[in-house]
């Protein structure tokens, strides 16, 4: 049990939606995640769900999830195919 | 705020690690500028990703894209589709070429980022400034 209390379990919090549509975050949260007050931060919609994050963490999501995407890719050739897709066909210039 | 028009060889870039397109992605990120995507890049970015056989990473590149503040993504409007016949008939450029380069005219971006080389002709017409990104 001793070592089962040393594992660090996600907190989660039961917040109330407020009559503005405004949704409380304790401030423990936003300390374990390093925001402070007046920092501006994303919120979206995605899959039924409400993300929050940094412009910064938008960013580097998208970034890793092409890189994940193309790492065993020829980019070189990615680009080239890329070029030849946009070749109309003769017959319809 | 300054825009750039953002081809879709952009994205695959971003998705090597190229570190210029990488710099331009956090630079934009950041708040320095906004940029301007065609549909028509929207359309061939997941087709890439889906002959790479990642439906998933296509579903989640198109959710986020949406999400981006950075990222203005463009709409073929009639005054895009008139622009690009004239682009395409003048310069010799494709459909989906000409539409690119008529997107970023048409939203006043300052610079077109690209890797299609058939767009420098717009550069050397004096219609956008065109970077070649490889």
């Amino acid at each position: 049990m001793a070592t089962q209390e040393k594992v660090a379990v996600p907190k989660i919090f039961s917040v109330r939606i407020r009559k503005d549509g405004s949704i409380p975050v304790p401030k423990e949260l936003l300390e374990a995640v390093q925001w402070q007050p007046d920092d501006e931060v994303l919120v979206f919609a995605e899959k039924g769900r409400l993300v929050v994050m940094t412009r910064q963490q938008l960013a580097d999501l998208i970034a890793k999830l092409l890189q994940e995407a193309l790492k065993d890719a020829n980019v070189d050739e990615l680009l080239k195919e890329l070029e030849r897709g946009r070749e109309d066909e003769p017959e319809r210039l | 705020m300054n825009r750039k028009g953002c081809d879709s060889g952009f994205f695959i870039l971003l998705g090597a690690g190229d570190p210029k397109v990488q710099q331009i992605w956090q630079d934009a990120a950041s708040g320095q500028f906004e940029l301007v995507m065609s549909v028509i890049s929207i359309n061939e970015v997941l087709v890439i990703l889906y002959r790479q056989g990642k439906l998933a990473e296509a579903d989640g590149f198109r959710s986020l894209i949406y999400s981006s503040p950075w990222v203005h993504i463009v709409p073929v409007s009639i005054s895009i589709a008139e622009k690009s016949a004239g682009y395409r008939h003048g310069l010799g450029l494709s459909t989906v070429d000409s539409i690119i380069l008529a997107t970023a005219v048409e939203e006043n971006c300052g610079e077109l980022l690209t890797t299609d080389r058939h767009l420098v002709a717009a550069d050397s017409q004096g219609i956008v400034k065109v970077t070649l990104l490889a």
